[in-house]
């Protein structure tokens, strides 16, 4: 099992001057897995992925990347790595093959399946274009494709469909599908509870530092996700929404008795979400700013 | 393809690419010229002046390219997020420094061969490449460091017209040879004037003016070791 443990975190401990980010936070991520790391913003994700990038030394605790220690053997590991941002960082003034070009080298890749790539991410007419031209989609498809473009064991994922429109968003999830067809890794930071429904096969939660919680998304809808029953019911001031917990005993009659009365004029089931979860645990929402 | 030149290709395409790259590179030059050619009309003996105004072209060279070629490459990079990209990829951070120093050195020495040949024609060019170039690494270095704490290109030209200031001095007092203080030595551009002024006005060889050559390189040395020091501490500093 130790050769399928791509990443593996322990007792890792950080801190900005007296704050502290990280409290001794403990994980693994096997090959081929995608991992969701939830948290509002402050939670600590994007400390774990700098210092999972080696950008920031950890106080106390270890981090193994495919069983090299980071941040010691840092240029070896990041040659295996695919990174991906939020903010389309990019060279606006070269061209979209430029771009991928620079850093395909800098891995000391060739650059014969660059146009491959970007035809995969849609961008095969847009090559020689500058990217100063490129949508706000556009560039983030050229930054996803940058991320792959060394071939990487492991992709790490920091918000990748931030403020993108749900076509570039449902586009980015059918590229990283593949991906994980071909047995990579995917660590992905997010708030959207989108990107962890389509992707991901297990889910870490932070809150202020700690985790609170690290198991598949359906387990944990199980255990601490509430399914509801929404009813909008006739009456004589107009119509009245009433939610109703889906296990309870009582909710069954409730409804029965408004169908006989012919009170019920439309009925939804809602399952729980991993919103809902995370409230649950953490007492906090995930888009809490 | 080495690391170090990937970088050099993709500046030199990104320097082609701004037109104020192009404009601090023919400034000087064009100026000079112009100078030239005003005196000329003005009826004065250029060829004298001409070269007595070399060094003063150098220096006002030196400092506009120095400073600013570098350290614009640099605040691009970080105004487009793209520093932080290229660190994360195995090139290291002396790689990167170099790349860039290289390419602010090509483009400086191009830069002073026009300035030359225009104002005085071929001659002494090695010499006066030579004195430059030393006299270059010092104001690399200072851009490259003042870049570091600028966040945007709008708060470095600011910052940076500061330091351009005192570093001007010696070359406006070189037209004012009874003035001779012993804290302009203090100042990098001191020697720079005063080691093409011996080339160029005394018929000097570089074997003579080796010592301000010297003192050039070592100053901008260790303000380079400074500079490195200071970007390898600022890039660990969580933010």
């Amino acid at each position: 099992m130790a050769d399928q443990r791509v990443i593996e975190v322990s007792d890792l401990t950080f801190s900005y001057r007296k704050t502290e980010a990280l409290k001794k936070i403990s994980f693994t991520v096997d090959r081929g897995e995608v991992l969701g790391f939830l948290g509002p913003n402050g939670a600590g994700k994007s400390t774990t992925v700098k210092l999972l990038t080696g950008q920031i030394v950890p106080d106390k605790g270890s981090i193994r990347i495919l069983d090299r220690p980071m941040p010691r053997e840092r240029s070896r590991i990041l040659n295996k790595i695919g990174l991906c941002f939020e903010a389309p960082n990019i060279y606006p003034k070269l061209t979209g093959f430029e771009n991928l070009a620079i850093f395909a080298k800098l891995h000391g890749q060739s650059t014969s399946h660059i146009p491959r790539l970007m035809s995969r991410f849609g961008l095969e007419n847009k090559g020689n274009q500058r990217v100063a031209s490129y949508s706000k989609g556009m560039k983030q498809r050229l930054v996803v494709a940058r991320a792959l473009v060394n071939r990487p064991e492991i992709l790490i994922l920091d918000e990748p469909t931030q403020g993108l429109d749900p076509t570039n968003k449902e586009m980015l999830h059918e590229l990283f599908h593949e991906q994980q067809e071909v047995g990579t890794t995917i660590f992905i930071t997010t708030h959207d509870m989108l990107d962890v429904e389509a992707m991901c096969d297990r889910v870490i939660f932070l809150n202020e530092g700690s985790i609170m919680a690290d198991d598949d998304p359906k387990a944990l809808m199980r255990r601490h996700g509430k399914a509801l029953i929404h009813v909008s019911l006739k009456n004589t001031d107009g119509v009245e929404a009433v939610t109703l917990p889906i296990d309870e005993a009582k909710t069954a009659d409730r409804i029965a008795d408004w169908l006989r009365e012919g009170r019920v004029e439309t009925i939804h089931s809602q399952e729980a979400t991993l919103g809902q979860v995370f409230i649950n645990i953490t007492g906090r929402r995930l888009d809490h700013e | 393809m080495s690391r170090f030149w990937v970088i050099f290709r993709k500046d030199l395409r990104v320097a082609r690419s701004e037109g104020l790259f192009l404009l601090i590179v023919l400034w000087a030059p064009l100026a000079s010229g112009v100078t030239r050619w005003v005196v000329s009309a003005l009826g004065r003996d250029m060829a004298t002046l001409g070269l007595q105004m070399i060094p003063m072209w150098l220096a006002m060279n030196s400092i506009l390219i120095g400073i600013m070629v570098l350290a614009m490459l640099f605040i691009m990079e970080k105004e487009a997020g793209t520093m932080a990209a290229l660190r994360l990829t195995p090139i290291t951070l002396i790689e990167i420094i170099a790349a860039k120093l290289t390419i602010s050195l090509f483009i400086s020495v191009a830069s002073a061969i026009a300035l030359i040949l225009l104002n005085v024609g071929a001659i002494k060019i090695p010499e006066l490449i030579v004195i430059s170039t030393a006299g270059m690494l010092f104001m690399l270095a200072a851009g490259l460091l003042v870049a570091q704490f600028a966040t945007s290109m709008m708060q470095f030209m600011t910052s940076v017209r500061l330091l351009m200031l005192p570093l001007a001095l010696p070359m406006i007092l070189h037209f004012f040879p009874h003035v001779e203080a012993e804290w302009l030595k203090l100042i990098p551009t001191y020697f720079l004037v005063r080691a093409s002024h011996e080339v160029v006005v005394m018929n000097a060889s570089l074997a003579d003016v080796a010592g301000d050559i010297g003192i050039m390189l070592l100053q901008g040395l260790i303000l380079l070791a400074i500079a490195i020091f200071t970007i390898a501490k600022l890039e660990k500093r969580p933010s």
